[in-house]
């Protein structure tokens, strides 16, 4: 889970960023630090997407999630949605990303994202497959 | 009077000169309920044995109605009097095959070596009962329940649980309810574990990316992990609290858990988890 958007930060800096990581950009945006703050928004939105969908996948720890009735739960369903509709005013509101959040407005990071988080529902998708497959339960 | 007072009456002068007038049968019926009861408890891995003061004939044939005994079930193994049974040594109760299901004519001796013969097999043991006779078993099985309509106040002291009535099916429900709380735990904390160790994995490891000043340029901020903790991990744990029927159908097809579990030994959950069970000793209320 946590391999995907850590991934995205690398490709964002070195692959398609200049790989520099600019100077303070811990503390405040300058203008060295726009790819680091792109890469930041890009993390956070590909671990937040992973969070929730992970929430969802807990609900049953060998079926799959494309074969759940997600809306049985529907504090879990009205959450995840939640969480998933709260990350774009974090991620879009002019100071309240730069400042508080110390990340900027992505476009085509989103495309990475889409790729982590499917790097991720590939894993654990495949993972209970497996579950599925090869351990039985055991019945008396 | 004087010859009773002698003591020289027999049992063959009393029963002379007798007149018949009829024959009464006494009939102890189990509640309907019972028969589902005890069909949940086997389709979830739940061994229900009936160990009884009855005579070896009443027995069989109440187990057959409440489903304890089955089509399947072979009665030269799954039925036993208490007598063969306490005459079995310990090691040759363990390499029976399968416990008896109902053993008859039991004395408390026989009830208390049947829970340490579960226990001997490595599952754990569940044990209702209401009188005097039922305390030794009931106190050392891993979940002792006293029930029966009025149990006696030794048996409640014995016992981990007291029903408030005497149905079986009361202990199925408090199973499910011990499944679906521990199966929720369960998920909400592989949720939190899991999430957390990957935002760690992202912070730690992402603690290699170095700037030219030498200091580390973190892929999260701290608000960022404030938000992934607080308001992303938070929301959908408060939803596991309410899972209930759809959780249920999992709940049901698994097996109890074997041992210990590693989320406590012998707490409520754990031992509600492998719950066993026999129900109402007939015998209590009989003798």
């Amino acid at each position: 889970m946590g391999v995907p958007p850590l991934l995205t930060f690398a490709v964002v800096v070195y692959g398609l960023g200049d790989g520099n990581l600019g100077i303070g950009c811990n503390e405040n945006l300058n203008s060295t630090c726009i790819v680091v703050y792109r890469a930041r928004a890009t993390v956070f939105a590909s671990l937040t997407i992973i969070i929730l969908l992970h929430a969802f996948e807990m609900k049953d720890t060998r079926k799959s999630l494309f074969k759940m009735n997600l809306l049985a739960n529907r504090t879990l369903f009205y959450s995840v949605v939640g969480g998933g509709v709260a990350l774009f005013p974090t991620i879009y509101i002019p100071g309240l990303n730069e400042v508080l959040f110390k990340m900027m407005g992505i476009s085509w990071e989103w495309g990475l994202c889409a790729a982590s988080v499917g790097f991720y529902l590939v894993g654990t998708e495949g993972y209970k497959a497996c579950k599925r497959r090869f351990w039985k339960r055991e019945h008396v | 009077m004087k010859e009773l007072e002698g003591g020289s009456i027999t049992r063959d002068t009393v029963e002379e000169d007798m007149i018949f007038l009829g024959l009464i049968g006494i009939r102890d019926p189990p509640r309907p309920e019972s028969l589902g009861a005890v069909r949940s408890c086997q389709h979830a891995g739940i061994i229900v044995h009936m160990l009884t003061g009855d005579h070896i004939t009443t027995a069989t044939a109440i187990a057959k109605e409440v489903g304890i005994l089955t089509s399947e079930s072979d009665p030269s193994t799954s039925v036993m009097t208490a007598h063969d049974f306490d005459r079995m040594t310990s090691s040759q109760i363990d390499s029976l095959s399968s416990l008896p299901l109902v053993v008859a004519r039991c004395s408390p001796q026989t009830k208390a070596q049947m829970v340490k013969a579960i226990h001997r097999r490595g599952r754990q043991a569940a044990m209702t009962g209401d009188g005097l006779n039922d305390c030794p078993s009931l106190k050392i099985a891993d979940v002792g329940i006293a029930m029966g309509l009025a149990p006696s106040d030794v048996a409640r002291q014995a016992s981990e649980i007291v029903l408030a009535d005497d149905n079986f099916a009361a202990i199925v429900a408090a199973v499910e309810e011990g499944r679906r709380l521990f199966d929720n735990l369960l998920k909400f904390m592989l949720h939190l574990i899991s999430s957390n160790f990957a935002e760690a994995i992202v912070l730690v490891v992402g603690l290699a990316f170095i700037d030219q000043e030498g200091t580390s340029i973190y892929p999260l901020s701290a608000v960022q992990i404030l938000w992934e903790n607080l308001v992303t991990s938070i929301f959908p744990a408060f939803g596991y609290v309410n899972f209930a029927r759809d959780a249920l159908t999992v709940v049901w097809d698994s097996s109890p858990r074997r041992g210990i579990s590693w989320i406590g030994h012998r707490g409520v959950l754990d031992t509600a988890h492998s719950i066993k069970s026999s129900p109402p000793t007939r015998s209590s209320t009989v003798s």
